[in-house]
């Protein structure tokens, strides 16, 4: 390797080094982006799967929604 | 009668081979239809702007002025495009998988490499800024390839836009043969379920507003790209604004592309097209596409080290850019090496992800260079 750089010339040791350096922060970048976007993507879809089945954010059964006047549209008794 | 022949004496044999090419690119869009919408026009504009004394160019030339306006100024055509693009793409069997983001992250590998590999041999003929854009042909994908040589002021936008979309169309030829190279037969033979989970469409508004803000916070530099794209997704998703996604995906689109071609035409004047430097960076865009291919196989194979549900390693090599082709050479191959091995739908998934990285690139690559 050290052969190799001294046949270059100075410019083109500083693009490899840099090209070198784009390599390593660009791919940390896009897997950490990449990462972070996937993992919300999974809670997203736990969120919606649990939601569908009618369960909370913890994954117990959710409490039937009551109504705020007269308690659930089942409790109610038409007049 | 001098003037009448003023024009023909004028003409250098560089602006000759200009046309040679501009009917080149006529005749593989038309007969062999290789990305015919941007070959086309680009091959046509190859002619039109190098006929000597040609009133497109110049200060008032329509040519330049539509490159000037509409890509030198603000980069508006390819972000523009992002639009379209966005509207156009279902992220549904990647939401449904989210392991499939990682490979598209993976078939970005050969960008790196490649700007390694002109930043060496170029040998101080490529500026870093042109090693970077050529790598970026290996995104397979005009706009984000236009976006990242524009910004980065690199003199070689013309060669490394045709090279990006030649190759983009030749993927069903170049993948293959890189896959079966470094794939085996019990490999590619590997089976994947297929869970058809339907995804919230909560989730599939949400996914827009969130890859924005994480792609912009941490690559603020991605968000022209990334923002449009997103952009025109969410407006295919919300479910209101079904004839703005329709203009999206068919006029606005349409109306940028037949202008694209021929505004990017412009840089395909003999004198900076006719150089050997082309011919480099047609071979660095095949490297580019060869090496994003082994980027997105070897890192399925290493999933599959810790992972119960293999993955097939082809369908890594679908995490780049080019829509739809990459999946379709992926669920050919699967049907070639076992006839009920049906892997479009991870290949697809694996593939948008890919839309997604690569503009996620593009981005970084300008904010770490410029």
């Amino acid at each position: 390797m050290n052969h190799v750089m001294l046949l270059m010339t100075e410019a083109t040791k500083s693009n490899v080094l840099k090209s070198l350096e784009i390599m390593w922060k660009g791919i940390v970048a896009i897997f950490i982006v990449i990462g972070i976007i996937a993992v919300i993507t999974f809670i997203m879809n736990d969120i919606s799967s649990r939601k569908a089945q009618g369960k909370n954010f913890f994954g117990k059964p959710r409490a039937p929604e009551k109504s705020e006047e007269n308690g659930s549209a089942e409790e109610r008794t038409e007049p | 009668m001098d003037y009448l022949i003023e024009g023909l004496n004028a003409v250098t044999w560089q602006q000759v081979v200009m046309w040679v090419i501009g009917a080149l690119l006529i005749f593989l869009a038309i007969k062999k239809k290789m990305e015919p919408a941007l070959l086309l026009p680009i091959g046509f504009g190859a002619i039109l702007v190098n006929i000597p004394g040609s009133n497109v160019l110049g200060e008032n030339g329509i040519v330049q002025w539509l490159f000037e306006v509409g890509i030198e100024a603000s980069e508006a055509m390819p972000i523009l495009l992002f639009i379209g693009i966005g509207a156009m793409i279902d992220f549904g069997p990647l939401l449904s998988n989210p392991k499939l983001f990682l490979l598209g992250g993976a078939a970005q590998f050969g960008i790196f490499v490649t700007i390694l590999l002109a930043a060496l041999i170029g040998n101080g003929v490529f500026s870093i800024e042109d090693a970077a854009s050529i790598g970026i042909i290996g995104a397979a994908d005009g706009p984000t390839s236009i976006l990242v040589a524009q910004t980065l002021n690199s003199k070689y936008l013309a060669a490394i836009v045709v090279v990006a979309y030649s190759y983009m169309a030749l993927v069903p030829f170049i993948q293959p043969i890189v896959i079966k190279l470094i794939t085996t037969k019990n490999e590619r033979c590997i089976r994947m379920n297929y869970t058809n989970y339907t995804v919230s469409k909560t989730t599939k508004i949400l996914f827009p507003i969130i890859v924005t803000l994480v792609a912009g916070l941490i690559a603020p530099a991605s968000l022209a790209l990334v923002g449009f794209l997103m952009f025109g997704n969410l407006i295919r998703e919300c479910g209101v604004l079904d004839s703005l996604s329709d203009a999206a995906q068919n006029m606005l689109a349409n109306l940028i592309t037949l202008l694209l071609g021929i505004t990017i035409a412009f840089q395909m004047q003999a004198e900076y097209f006719v150089t050997y430097q082309t011919l480099m960076i047609m071979g660095l865009g095949l490297f580019a596409f060869i090496f994003d291919t082994i980027g997105g196989v070897m890192f399925a194979k290493f999933l599959n080290l810790f992972s119960k549900n293999k993955i097939n390693p082809m369908v890594g090599a679908a995490g780049i850019s080019a829509f739809p082709m990459a999946s379709r050479v992926v669920q050919k191959l699967g049907l070639e090496a076992d006839p009920g091995n049906h892997l479009l739908m991870h290949a697809v998934g694996t593939n948008v992800s890919g839309q997604i990285a690569s503009a996620i690139v593009g981005g970084l690559i300008i904010g770490l260079v410029a």
